[in-house]
């Protein structure tokens, strides 16, 4: 059980003739920075694409490594501390699993990542749809792959109504992302397997949801000023036309403007965080200063019950 | 922040042969003998910890029982205030090492906080806490600085270190950065935790010298019937079976079963066990076994251990724990 990499961070490195400290201890030393230099290479062939789609097409490896240790070297030297970090396997671990949620989140803030996550939480939460070995269809649709050519799945999903808030890109967060009002999106993803009479693979329903979405962008962004929701005409034309107006500055907000969670129930509270997931619970929190002040509450389980903790 | 240096400028530290790396002495940070004097002093104001729920047997989140699901939480705490009625929960002010993280709420302790690095503190989010999820102990503030945290005020901390108001910036909303509403949400998952600590209070009447008589009277029936010796028949009391013959014997005389001797974990134990002393024991059980790694050690402790010490009271809950906290890590003594 070799501690390699817990020694080096714990430990003070220092050049023996002169005494001069190089690395300070709790620092990662050089035996760290190769491993994750190694490892950021290795998985960066599989997520190049994510660069250029961000306007980066020259960002190598080794950039790469260095942002990735500039996001993550905070975390990663708390968990150093903690009760998991045994040996160099639990290390290599635990590092590896750090640069692989890293190429991932980067490639969710990326346009075609943010829609393919949106699809696929969609698809996971709506009972309509079912995944049958890898690919999603329709619970009571064909269990065979699709062999729907997908021009025609995309001019399918062209046909649905996505109703987007042109505003949201110069909202206060910058989270800024929609996919139309409540179900729009679901329905078009019902649409487009219908049409396919069998199952598709995830990737091609993103790119049909992306084709519908980015089509609509370009309109919004045309004509900006007449999608605002401050602009009380529009917003009375869709009150009208039965749309609930709730600004949707990205899916987790959408949801949690539909998700009313009783504050005074803990645990209920505490399932929704866990279901929910961070966005969601980030925005909970900001909107909700009582769950702080929850923190100091009597649990009811003190010393000889019903005593103040 | 916790490094200076960038990935590619520790790189170039390997490139020279007349490098070493300085042992640790007795007394840093992160000494072996150093973080278990620690644990065995207990908890105390002014501490800074880093507080886990990894295997720590609670779940905090009963919706769906997946305590161990390998996504473990960490937090680094200020200990505010133990509590001297339930010295199984405590009063934390969370610390963040990662300075994107300050708010406008927070104060950063530019130099004075133990770990030798900056630090976030959010006096204004304390929150109570299972004692057991401290894990490992990191030193402590000076008074003064930790007096300065606990009232949300820079000017009272000690002159030799430094303090100062946060501020909010876009830093803090980057996925990357655990920021104040993740804390939050640790923190009240682990808040919950608190009503999950076994139940206190539960012994019959106080007096832990009761005698049950149905048990007297089958150990009696040990001597008469079965004409055992002391040694043997502590030895059935204490759980060795009978033998068929035996039990046959017994039945005759009336005693088909032993009875169960009701055991209800004394509060003494239950508290004692809570404790961050007996964490390395408590996380080796928790990998090995099923339920709460402290109920079992402290079931262990008064139940199989305690009866072969001498002394009263404290000394001998301490003595029985240290015992069961040995048994599970292999440790001689």
């Amino acid at each position: 059980m070799s501690r390699e990499y817990l020694d080096e961070f714990f430990g003070e490195i220092r050049v023996r003739s002169t005494g001069e400290i190089r690395k300070p201890s709790r620092r990662f030393g050089p035996k760290a920075a190769a491993f994750i230099m190694r490892r950021v290479a290795q998985s960066f062939p599989k997520y190049k694409t994510i660069w250029s789609k961000a306007g980066l097409p020259s960002m190598t490896a080794e950039d790469c490594a260095n942002q990735f240790y500039t996001d993550r070297v905070a975390s990663m030297a708390k968990e150093m501390d903690g009760p998991g970090m045994t040996d160099d396997l639990a290390f290599e671990k635990y590092v590896s699993k750090c640069i692989v949620y890293w190429f991932l989140s980067r490639h969710e803030r990326t346009d075609e990542g943010k829609i393919r996550d949106t699809v696929r939480k969609r698809l996971e939460r709506d009972e309509r749809f079912v995944r049958r070995n890898g690919r999603w269809g329709l619970v009571d649709g064909p269990v065979e792959a699709s062999t729907a050519r997908e021009s025609i799945l995309k001019a399918v999903a062209s046909q649905y109504p996505i109703d987007m808030d042109a505003d949201n890109g110069r909202r206060e967060r910058r989270r800024a992302q929609n996919y139309g009002r409540t179900g729009q999106l679901e329905n078009l993803l019902a649409g487009v397997l219908q049409a396919a009479e069998g199952t598709l693979e995830l990737s091609t329903l993103t790119r049909a949801a992306a084709h519908r979405i980015t089509a609509m962008r370009t309109v919004l962004a045309k004509n900006e000023t007449d999608w605002s929701l401050d602009d009380e005409e529009h917003r009375t034309e869709l009150e009208n036309r039965g749309y609930d107006i709730v600004p949707m500055e990205d899916e987790a907000i959408a949801r949690y403007d539909a998700q009313h969670v009783d504050i005074s129930d803990v645990t209920g509270l505490l399932a929704a965080m866990k279901h929910n997931g961070r966005e969601w619970t980030r925005i909970y929190i900001d909107k909700n200063p009582g769950v702080a002040q929850m923190l100091l509450d009597n649990m009811d389980n003190g010393p000889r019950n019903g005593e103040e903790l | 922040m916790t490094n200076t240096y960038s990935l590619t400028d520790l790189l170039q530290i390997h490139d020279d042969d007349d490098l070493d790396i300085v042992p640790m002495g007795a007394d840093d940070l992160d000494s072996p003998e150093r973080i278990e004097r620690q644990r065995a002093e207990g908890v105390k104001r002014g501490q800074v910890w880093l507080a886990s729920d990894y295997g720590c047997g609670l779940n905090g989140n009963a919706d769906d029982g997946d305590a161990d699901d390998g996504d473990a939480d960490s937090l680094y705490v200020m200990i505010a205030d133990t509590d001297a009625d339930d010295p199984r929960t405590v009063r934390v002010i969370p610390l963040s090492n990662d300075l994107r993280a300050e708010t406008d709420d927070a104060l950063v302790v530019e130099q004075g906080a133990p770990l030798g690095i900056p630090m976030v503190a959010w006096p204004t989010i304390p929150a109570i806490i299972p004692v057991r999820l401290l894990y490992k102990p990191l030193k402590q503030f000076t008074p003064a600085t930790a007096d300065a945290i606990i009232a949300d005020d820079p000017a009272k901390a000690d002159p030799s270190d430094t303090v100062r108001r946060g501020k909010d910036s876009d830093r803090n909303d980057s996925p990357f950065v655990e920021n104040r509403e993740d804390t939050i949400a640790i923190l009240l998952a682990w808040h919950a935790m608190c009503a999950e600590l076994p139940q206190l209070g539960a012994e019959s009447d106080g007096d832990e010298y009761a005698i049950d008589e149905a048990l007297v009277a089958y150990t009696n029936a040990l001597k008469t019937v079965l004409h055992l010796s002391p040694q043997d028949y502590l030895a059935v009391s204490r759980g060795r079976s009978l033998t068929s013959a035996q039990q046959k014997a017994m039945a005759k005389a009336g005693f088909p079963e032993q009875p169960r001797k009701k055991e209800t974990i004394d509060d003494a134990y239950l508290i004692m066990a809570e404790q961050p002393q007996w964490r390395i024991a408590a996380d080796k059980l928790a990998a090995t076994g099923n339920g709460d790694p402290r109920m079992a050690l402290a079931h262990k402790a008064q139940f199989e251990l305690a009866a072969r010490r001498s002394g009263r009271g404290a000394d001998v809950v301490a003595s029985a724990m240290r015992a069961a906290a040995d048994g599970v890590l292999g440790k001689r003594r």
